[in-house]
């Protein structure tokens, strides 16, 4: 038999024993008061020596049971949702959406869950629900996409994989998608299905939580776009809730801890970092809208690039007048520029790209790429000229580019009006432990009182700056373990970046 | 000489591929459709196919898919090549499934771009 056809017939008899399980495990759940390890444990390899000859060979492995071990920790729906984009096998999948109906209300709700920066909950209309639940219910493989017409109100776009779920009280979806257009392989498929039935051991009573007080999902919202860190933690010490700006803020920063009971602590970020958090927010807003607008204009740009491109590459080996053949060089030169800026900005906006070094040399380059435009009279001076070697420093690429970027332009802008030849000399110097890297002007510099509120967020001289350039640049700078300053010089503003080298 | 077909809905790459192809001694038919790649791959006795991977209609994989159920898979599989811009690894990955060539958009190398697409090289 072929494994396509086993996968189809032992997949309903793997749900059915599965949800026989978890019903067993839920009653277990209920009856014993402080449920240990120990009948968890028993649960889990019971299922797992039942569940292995059917998934043949999927046994559940290390990082499965740790998941399921978070999920029947957690009281948040959202967090038990969002474990499941942890797991190494659906790291690729970007969002994730909870339809649930409680049965006999008039309406249905959507929970969002993932990567993505903004998760939800909104209502959603009962027929849609019920269609597409059927509509998912009905289907062998559980591969779908928004581009069938009865699929296109759902919040994103691309492939998704779905499965329905029946509890005593809710009828659910759970729907997890890549967010491209490319259809999942058979091994994705037969994953989230196996992965989605473990989940729904658990998911009844997440639903049943979250449902019982919507009140509860409202605070669970609320706190997650609370600008400071804030974390729960139950009595072991294990954190069964973290919002939005926890990642960001949390580690490194002091947290005033309350006790709310049962052993569970709230920890919540110092306020006197009020200012850096409140930039941190609009900071990861600001470069998640840019991520979805270059991905939009790199689709859109390529393709009409690549053809002027060829077009060029055609006509040159043709025979053509001399100034035809100097402008189809000058012509092919933009492209190619235009190509490497694109091809830039998609290494600096890649996920996969979490490198969390860079090579100050390719920074810097890329940094003057792309101010080339507001660079463009201005005679740069570089040192030393060329490097032999990369000079590796801790930090994302995409954060050095920007801090270096930022100032270029501040710079550029600064020497804009002056009667000399705007100039800015780049000084790279090597020490033990850091590299200094060192931008200078030759224009009108920083009168003292500016000098005193550089950094301050908000403050700004521009008549359409909005203040954040330099106290972003310096936040950027300190998150990655280096520092920005303003160094006195005779002539002209000078900034030092400092970064941290890689050992 | 080599009979080629380019599957590209976008007008200036296909015209300018073909005429590059031409004017290295190759026979090159274009289209913009996937469905009608099939047909013409079902008729015509092509050296070599090279299919954007992001059609207007269906995606290049289905085309290879749909001319691999007509002739031997291997063989249909090494004449192929796909041509795209997004090689991210789930493409990487149904490529090395259907044992097809990937070319890169834009090319890094102009003349080693035509040598891959003639399977010159």
């Amino acid at each position: 038999m072929s494994d396509r056809k086993r996968e189809h017939l032992a997949l309903p008899l793997a749900s059915a024993n599965v949800r026989f399980i978890g019903d067993t495990l839920l009653e277990l759940a209920h009856a014993s008061t402080s449920p240990s390890d120990t009948w968890e444990d028993r649960a889990l390899i019971e299922l797992s020596e039942m569940a292995q000859p059917i998934f043949f060979g999927s046994v559940i492995d290390t990082e499965a049971r740790s998941y399921l071990g978070k999920l029947s920790a957690t009281i948040s729906l959202k967090s038990g949702l969002d474990g499941f984009f942890q797991l190494r096998r659906f790291k690729e999948f970007k969002l994730g959406v909870l339809l649930v109906h409680q049965k006999g209300e008039s309406q249905a709700w959507q929970i969002g869950a993932g990567s993505s920066p903004d998760s939800f909950t909104h209502g959603l209309d009962l027929e849609k629900f019920n269609t597409f639940y059927n509509t998912v219910k009905k289907s062998k493989n559980g591969l779908f996409t928004t581009q069938q017409s009865k699929n296109q109100w759902l919040p994103f776009g691309g492939a998704f994989l779905a499965e329905t779920f029946s509890f005593r009280r809710f009828n659910a979806v759970w729907v997890i998608t890549r967010e491209e257009f490319l259809a999942c392989n058979s091994e994705e498929v037969s994953q989230f299905r196996y992965f989605s039935q473990l989940q729904g051991l658990w998911l009844e009573r997440l639903i049943e939580l979250e449902f019982s007080d919507l009140r509860l999902a409202e605070i669970m919202w609320v706190l997650d776009r609370c600008p400071l860190p804030v974390i729960l933690q139950d009595a072991q010490g294990v954190a069964i809730f973290t919002n939005a700006a926890y990642p960001l803020q949390g580690h490194g920063t002091e947290l005033t801890w309350i006790p709310l009971g049962k052993g569970h602590e709230l920890g919540v970020g110092k306020t006197e970092d009020w200012d850096s958090t409140q930039i941190d927010v609009f900071h990861k807003h600001k470069i998640s809208l840019l991520g979805d607008l270059f991905n939009t204009l790199r689709h859109e740009l390529s393709n009409p690039l690549f053809g002027l491109g060829l077009a060029c590459d055609l006509l040159l080996t043709s025979e053509s007048p001399d100034d035809t053949l100097t402008m189809l060089k000058e012509i092919k030169k933009n492209v190619l520029r235009s190509q490497l800026i694109i091809h830039n900005l998609s290494k600096l906006y890649s996920e996969q790209d979490s490198a969390l070094t860079c090579d100050v040399v390719q920074v810097l380059n890329e940094a003057l790429t792309l101010a080339k435009s507001e660079l463009k009279a201005v005679k740069k001076q570089q040192s030393p000229k060329n490097f032999t070697e990369p000079l590796m420093v801790e930090g994302r690429p995409l954060l050095v580019v920007q801090i270096l970027f930022n100032l270029l332009v501040n710079s550029a802008q600064a020497m804009r009006s002056q009667s000399v030849t705007p100039e800015i000399s780049i000084q790279v110097e090597t020490l033990t432990d850091k590299i200094e890297i060192t931008l200078s002007d030759n224009g009108p510099g920083l009168p003292p009182l500016i000098r005193e509120n550089l950094f301050r967020p908000f403050h700004t001289t521009k008549a359409q700056g909005h203040g954040l350039g330099l106290a972003l640049s310096r936040d950027l700078a300190l998150k990655i373990g280096g520092d920005l300053t303003y160094l006195e010089s005779a002539q002209g503003a000078a900034f030092r970046l400092t970064l941290k080298r890689v050992p | 000489m080599k009979k080629i077909l380019i599957v590209e809905d976008e007008v200036l790459i296909a015209q300018s591929l073909r005429k590059l192809l031409e004017k290295r001694g190759h026979q090159v038919q274009t289209t913009e459709s996937g469905h009608e790649a099939i047909g013409l791959i079902a008729n015509g006795d092509f050296d070599r196919i090279v299919c954007d991977l992001m059609l207007q209609d269906i995606s290049g994989f289905d085309v290879l898919e749909e001319s691999r159920r007509r002739f031997t898979p291997e063989v249909m599989g090494q004449k192929f090549i796909i041509m795209t811009a997004y090689n991210s690894p789930q493409v990487l990955e149904k490529a090395r499934e259907y044992n097809c060539e990937i070319l890169n958009k834009p090319f890094e190398n102009l003349q080693d771009a035509m040598t891959k697409i003639a399977g010159e090289g």
